[in-house]
């Protein structure tokens, strides 16, 4: 007699059923898991026990800044580590005003050991680094064989501010460089303003996996930003967001190796505001060479590169994308950047703006002015805008106090 | 048109775009190229590929879901299984596991994904009891078995 169905399902797909098992809620992009559900499939059978408890340990956020509490977390990972998919290393809030000595080294060495399994590591805040922190760090990571993604990112303390702690070593190319050689699998790199300029530097081999990089803030030279990208020919989404120690030129010289293979390019607060006309030309023959790339991400206040863009948009792009929150962003901001898109650009690329809700309120008669203008600019290019208020942060994005604007060319 | 010989010795003449939902099949044809020979199904039956091919109709013309997706994304919402999934799901159980194991060998993702979110949806809230009874699954833990496992995780009955 054949087996039941329900006993031929292999552990990986239970683990998969876990893993959709619906969570209690949804805040800031995290999902917080049913993790009584998952405890009580655990309890079921043998056979879903290693499963529900894979997702029951799948994201664990350890405070590396605390190390009482960091050592019940450890002591937590003897059990659950090896089921850890997602290990987050970062500071926790209450206790930044009283912070006096860093241990996110000994926390994080303690840490990795536990997680033999783990997918994706998130290190934030990796105060009071020395190059032998690093160096260690760096060591135990070889062993994480399954290691796609690392995010690696510096919070800014006010212990730090009032120089109360010493600032970390920062992360250089050099560092990069041994990372490509202990990791050379990952798919996935985010590093956060950690990474500076090296005295010298030198190519990055091939990273063979790698599709996505983000360089956040971080302050490097073009040179540098070129040695990085000149051999990823793999890399499909880039991200550049406030690193403006880069120039045009820099930035153009750097991105033509990854021309064929690049999708997503985000680009927000790469360039300094400048009044639409000012040369910044640098982007705009360059642009249409990227025959791949469909997303494109910038801050409404950078006209003058939309301008520049958008004159030869590549041939692909299907999404211009900006989330700028910063107070004032408001329908003229709009209106000024939408001015840039050329009639003719086409039927194909849609617009997508976020901006805070008090810069866009429509009540005094200034705003329904500048409202107006904002209209009247979009029917002259045969936009439609459509206008959604944020919702509540616990329901998802776009948080609470932020609006959306979608402005569809030819609809 | 592509032929499929399932495990039964039934076969089924479907257009190529249809069968191309699965992976599995997908990949064979382009090993294979432009042939008339039947595609060997062995771990599927008939009734089971029949309703899986009607999935399969049904969905041909969606778009492929977007590559380099971090998993943690395409975790959607439980409830988002679309009405006509829902009505296409709603099968006796034994049904319902041999099409998640038929989606998983044909590797036809979106489909695997509606199965089990169907199954997550009936374990979620239950105790272990009243999961053994809802799938007639057998306890093979021992009482000290059963007490380790909750006491190493207490902490997850409590948030």
């Amino acid at each position: 007699m054949p087996t039941s169905a329900l006993y031929r399902v292999p552990p990986e797909v239970w683990e998969h059923i876990f893993s959709l098992v619906e969570p209690l809620r949804r805040r800031h992009g995290w999902r917080i898991i049913d993790t009584a559900t998952l405890l009580r499939s655990a309890l079921v059978c043998k056979a879903w026990r290693l499963p529900a408890l894979r997702q029951l340990y799948h994201t664990i956020r350890v405070p590396n800044d605390c190390l009482p509490w960091a050592e019940v977390v450890t002591r937590g990972l003897t059990l659950g580590g090896p089921s850890v998919s997602n290990l987050i290393f970062e500071p926790a809030e209450w206790i930044w005003d009283n912070l006096t000595k860093p241990t996110t080294t000994r926390v994080i060495l303690d840490g990795i050991p536990l997680v033999p399994r783990v997918q994706r590591l998130s290190i934030h805040s990796p105060l009071g680094m020395d190059e032998a922190d690093f160096d260690a760090i760096l060591g135990c990571m070889s062993a994480l064989p399954r290691l796609k993604k690392i995010e690696w990112a510096r919070t800014f303390f006010p212990a730090q501010k009032s120089g109360e702690v010493d600032m970390d070593v920062l992360f250089r190319i050099e560092h990069i460089q041994r990372l490509r050689e202990i990791l050379p699998n990952l798919q996935n790199i985010w590093l956060g303003p950690i990474l500076s300029s090296s005295v010298t530097s030198t190519p990055i081999p091939q990273w063979m996996r790698l599709t996505s990089l983000a360089l956040e803030s971080v302050s490097i030279t073009n040179e540098e930003l070129y040695h990085i990208l000149c051999d990823q020919h793999r890399l499909r989404h880039l991200d550049l967001n406030y690193t403006d120690s880069l120039t045009q030129a820099g930035i153009v010289n750097a991105l033509k190796c990854v021309k064929k293979t690049l999708r997503s390019l985000r680009l927000a607060g790469t360039f300094k505001p400048r009044p639409v006309g000012t040369p910044t030309r640098a982007f705009q023959p360059v642009l249409r060479e990227f025959t791949a790339l469909r997303l494109l991400r910038t801050t409404l206040r950078a006209p003058a590169f939309s301008a520049a863009a958008l004159v030869h948009p590549p041939p692909i792009l299907r999404r211009w994308k900006a989330w700028d929150v910063m107070p004032g962003v408001g329908p003229d901001v709009v209106r000024r950047f939408i001015e840039t898109i050329p009639r003719d650009a086409g039927d194909r690329i849609e617009f997508v703006f976020t901006v805070r809700w008090e810069s866009w309120e429509t009540e005094t008669e200034e705003a329904r002015v500048r409202m107006a203008r904002l209209t009247q600019s979009c029917q002259a290019r045969g936009l439609s805008l459509l206008v959604e208020k944020g919702q509540s942060a616990a329901t998802g994005r776009p948080a609470e106090g932020e609006v959306a604007i979608r402005s569809f060319i030819g609809s | 048109m592509v032929t499929l010989t399932t495990s039964d010795n039934e076969t089924f003449t479907v257009d190529k775009k249809v069968a191309e939902k699965s992976v599995l099949i997908k990949n064979m044809l382009e090993d294979v190229g432009e042939s008339d020979q039947a595609i060997p199904l062995p771990n599927v039956t008939a009734s089971v590929l029949k309703k899986v091919l009607e999935w399969c109709e049904h969905h041909k013309d969606d778009p492929a879901p977007p590559e380099n997706e971090d998993k943690d994304d395409t975790r959607k919402r439980t409830t988002d299984i679309s009405e006509w999934d829902q009505k296409f799901i709603a099968v006796d159980q034994e049904m319902l596991f041999e099409i998640i194991l038929a989606a998983n060998y044909l590797d036809i993702k979106a489909l695997l994904d509606v199965g089990c979110k169907t199954v997550a949806n009936m374990i979620k809230g239950k105790s272990p009891e009243e999961i053994r009874k809802l799938f007639n699954i057998v306890n093979d833990f021992t009482p000290e078995e059963e007490a380790q496992i909750k006491k190493e995780n207490e902490w997850a009955e409590d948030r």
